[in-house]
């Protein structure tokens, strides 16, 4: 992405931070850098960040988000934080079973699930 | 100009430039093609995933980001042959049962057998792409091409409900 628009949708409920993603190709080699950087922004903005990212709006999933993601939960755990990822398309969620990364995260079915387990 | 491995014309052929903004184009490119072969949603997904990761690892680690290097991305239909090989060039009018897809490019040329997919226990970012095209694909071969560059070979056969019978008898 070239544009220094941001390209998330950001709301807080309660304590938690929702992060939504603008276009469904969000998530690929040429915008993860700066997707990356803004999620990372919210979470030093916290003390104890509780961040929840939907998935409903992307359609694709790369190797290097993967790597992202992998980033901002260890970036979170380190501030005793927790990152949970929610409605997640079977073909995106395979890549994690793939990566074998599903067992790292904790990924619920909806968002309302996602934000009662905080 | 790329020279694929492949002795017939290829059905479609797509040239790009190392900028990660033309992915998006090229995945939706091979996912329309796959789903008009006959692949499922699944495998229309998956084979457009390891294009993508393909073409990032050419972008990224072979031209190391540079914006003019040249890539191109050619595919062939391919059907049943037997039982010697589940799937092989098809032959005019015959019937497409899976897609062959070369990728060459002019980037640094890699020792093909160091093109590995890493421990996935480590919990780490990277080197997750070439696992992914391993996982999803029925057959991924780089290669180095003679003068320049890699060439890398990827193939992928519709799952029939015959060949499922298959593998439950083979299981």
């Amino acid at each position: 992405m070239a544009s220094g628009e941001s390209r998330l949708r950001v709301q807080k409920e309660n304590d938690v931070t929702q992060v939504e993603f603008v276009d469904r190709n969000i998530l690929d080699e040429a915008n993860i850098q700066q997707i990356g950087d803004e999620i990372s922004a919210l979470i030093d903005a916290e003390a104890d960040p509780k961040i929840l990212i939907n998935f409903s709006n992307v359609d694709h999933l790369s190797s290097a988000a993967l790597g992202t993601l992998i980033t901002l939960n260890t970036k979170v755990k380190g501030k005793g934080g927790e990152l949970r990822l929610t409605n997640i398309d079977p073909q995106i969620y395979e890549v994690f079973v793939i990566t074998k990364l599903n067992r790292l995260f904790q990924i619920y079915d909806t968002a309302e699930q996602a934000l009662g387990a905080f | 100009m790329g020279n694929g491995s492949n002795n017939g014309t290829p059905h479609i052929e797509l040239r790009l430039l190392s900028q990660p903004r033309y992915l998006c184009g090229a995945r939706q490119m091979v996912s329309a093609i796959a789903k008009r072969i006959g692949f499922g949603d699944l495998e229309c997904s998956q084979i457009a995933l390891a294009v993508d990761e393909a073409l990032a690892n050419i972008m990224k680690h072979g031209y190391e980001g540079r914006p003019d290097g040249p890539i191109w991305l050619r595919v062939w239909p391919i059907s049943g042959s037997g039982d010697e090989s589940r799937c092989s060039d098809a032959e005019e009018g015959e019937p497409a049962r899976g897609l062959r897809i070369i990728i060459e490019d002019e980037a640094q040329q890699v020792d093909p057998s160091k093109i590995q997919s890493r421990d996935l226990a480590e919990i780490r970012p990277g080197g997750l792409g070439v696992h992914i095209i391993r996982h999803v694909m029925d057959e991924c071969r780089y290669e180095k091409r003679r003068r320049k560059g890699m060439r890398l070979t990827l193939e992928k056969c519709v799952v029939t409900m015959a060949d499922e019978g298959d593998e439950q008898i083979e299981a």
